[in-house]
């Protein structure tokens, strides 16, 4: 048995191996497309790590992160294109970090509507609240698409600015790779500092048992309304750091098959374990990159993929994966040896 | 002037779920450092009156007064900043949680850090989490459950996870515990090892209401037992005079 602060001093150490892995990872890989793909990861990690502690320890499922992507992505490209902004700053403002504070207002914003939404939404369970989530993103493609005056209708927007410091624009693949590894990096420690809280405590006791967290003093209300407006905040985040990114956006990059992905990612990556999302998001992503072969059968490959992971692996691939290589080396019949192995595990 | 002696007044208490009386002008008094007791047949209101203590049910009718204060109306999630504890008939430990993040749950309604401090990890959560984690494993160690810290909830035998239970409802510091059938599905020595454990937080000053119905258990450890008949209060006395009342005999065997 391993003392308790074993956990989180292993999470410390996996995360200087990532930082110490992601220094490096340029120097192997030369060609900007694969470089693109690995951006693409970290994108899509901040927003999956999100989504997980949503659906993974509070155990809300929502079929519309895509439209919280979208709303950052749209603010930011919006307020940094169409809309004159920098006349509203003062001239001692660096315009550099005009497009900053637009995604710290992008993030406010998207967390104010979230909060909104969650209000009433999260008082429904299960399968409504899929629903109801599912509708608003829906609604807010109508939106992009009708609304062309300001969002550019089905075209979407394009020319939306890079990201500067100062002179230093984050405008080739490399320099961006710099800029959304160490903002993922943030997500995570952040994420596991959650975890590892009282808070965190406090989601996953709303996940086992409501009525017994109610008893402990949690507002369990209150708490899925609070994660709800987090995750929904990375994913204004990845939002508009996507649109500095590939400076063009699209109604069809905030879809609802783009909802679905990112629940497909959290679910093999391991529901309920912030490493699993990294995974998640690497796998499917490396995935929709090789399966672009077979273009249209993409979706049919990703459903059976899915299929095949809840079927062997229904906690997720990582966890999954772990549990039982470990079983394997100590193939102890006992199941008390076996849920230790999954304690050790289900917090990856 | 004197602090109240009553720490839980429970005062014509009514409850209906549409035609069917739950409870009908349910009265008695809790006192404090006592142990009470609520017996009756199954059916007879005991959890729905737990339930109505806690929030998880309104009242229809009648107060519940804590420490002389109405407390009806009360939303489940407050009543443990009160001081109020308890624990479930069917366990609801955490499962997925090990036995010492389940105590720390407990410390809930005693910390305070917030949510974006919880990001940040802040000298302040560190400073709480080491204390919470402290209070939680000496909690464990006395419901003797040391050593035991690191496993999962799901993975405890139903004697220990009975215990942690306790653990978690203790670790607040309640004043008043309510537990809901603590020794149901027990072996005898577990059984005998939670009524010492129950006699113990008496001698430390707590004040606890329970509902069972292993009759030894409530003999031993209770001051004080109150029965309850199809929602209606049948009678109340110490253990002696509950044992010899006519009106409970019949309730039990039947005339």
């Amino acid at each position: 048995m391993q003392p308790f602060g074993f956990r989180e001093n292993a999470n410390t150490c996996y995360l200087l191996i990532l930082a110490f892995t992601l220094v490096f990872l340029p120097l192997l890989i030369r060609s900007s497309y694969y470089l693109l793909v690995v951006n693409l990861i970290g994108l899509n990690t901040i927003l999956v790590v999100g989504l997980n502690l949503l659906i993974g320890y509070a155990g809300q499922i929502s079929i519309g992160h895509a439209a919280f992507f979208g709303m950052g992505a749209y603010f930011s490209a919006i307020l940094t294109t169409s809309f004159g902004l920098s006349v509203w700053f003062p001239s001692w403002f660096p315009g550099w970090l005009i497009p900053w504070v637009i995604i710290l207002f992008a993030m406010l914003f998207t967390g104010a509507v979230a909060y909104l939404i969650g209000i009433p939404t999260l008082k429904l369970k299960g399968n409504y609240l899929v629903m109801a989530t599912l509708g608003f993103n829906i609604i807010f493609e109508i939106v992009l698409v009708e609304w062309d005056s300001v969002t550019g209708g089905a075209n979407g927007m394009a020319g939306v600015p890079y990201l500067a410091v100062g002179d230093f624009y984050f405008n080739s693949d490399l320099r961006f790779y710099c800029l959304v590894w160490s903002l993922c990096l943030l997500t995570l420690i952040v994420s596991f500092n959650l975890v590892n809280s009282r808070v965190g405590r406090a989601m996953k006791a709303i996940h086992d048992s409501e009525v017994a967290a109610n008893t402990m003093g949690i507002n369990t209300h209150r708490y899925k309304v609070k994660v709800f407006v987090l995750s929904a905040v990375f994913a204004s985040l990845a939002g508009s750091l996507y649109a500095h990114y590939i400076t063009v956006i699209t109604p069809k990059s905030c879809d609802i098959m783009y909802s679905i992905q990112v629940v497909i990612m959290v679910i093999v990556g391991g529901i309920g374990s912030v490493w699993g999302s990294l995974f998640g998001a690497t796998l499917l992503i490396l995935l929709s990159e090789v399966l672009h072969v077979i273009e249209k059968f993409n979706v049919v490959a990703l459903g059976l993929i899915l299929m095949l992971v809840m079927i062997f692996f229904p906690e997720g691939l990582i966890p999954g994966l772990l549990k039982r290589r470990r079983s394997q080396v100590q193939s102890s019949p006992f199941r008390s040896r076996r849920s230790e192995v999954r304690s050790q595990t289900s917090d990856l | 002037m004197k602090r109240a002696k009553a720490m839980l007044e429970v005062a014509n208490v009514n409850k209906s779920f549409g035609g069917i009386m739950a409870l009908m002008d349910v009265s008695f008094r809790v006192d404090r450092g006592t142990i009470t007791a609520m017996i009756g047949p199954n059916g007879a209101g005991k959890t729905t009156l737990l339930n109505v203590i806690t929030g998880i049910y309104m009242a229809s009718a009648g107060e519940i007064l804590f420490e002389g204060k109405n407390i009806s109306g009360i939303r489940p999630h407050q009543v443990s900043y009160l001081g109020i504890s308890r624990t479930f008939q069917n366990l609801q430990v955490f499962q997925n949680m090990s036995a010492l993040e389940n105590v720390m749950v407990g410390s809930h309604c005693r910390t305070s850090a917030g949510f974006i401090a919880c990001l940040a990890r802040t000298l302040k959560v560190k400073r709480e989490e080491k204390e919470v984690r402290n209070r939680a494993m000496e909690m464990l160690g006395f419901v003797n459950l040391a050593g035991k810290q690191n496993q999962p909830g799901s993975s405890l035998p139903c004697g220990d996870q009975k215990r942690l239970e306790l653990a978690r409802a203790l670790v607040s510091h309640p004043k008043l515990v309510l537990l809901d059938e603590p020794v149901s599905g027990l072996n005898n020595s577990e059984t005998e090892e939670m009524g010492d454990l129950i006699l113990k937080l008496k001698e430390s000053g707590m004040t606890v209401l329970l509902v069972e119905h292993d009759m030894n258990f409530v003999m031993r450890v209770s001051d004080v037992i109150v029965v309850l008949n199809y929602g209606e209060k049948l009678a109340q006395g110490s253990p002696a005079e509950i044992q010899n009342d006519d009106m409970v005999i019949a309730a039990y065997l039947g005339d």
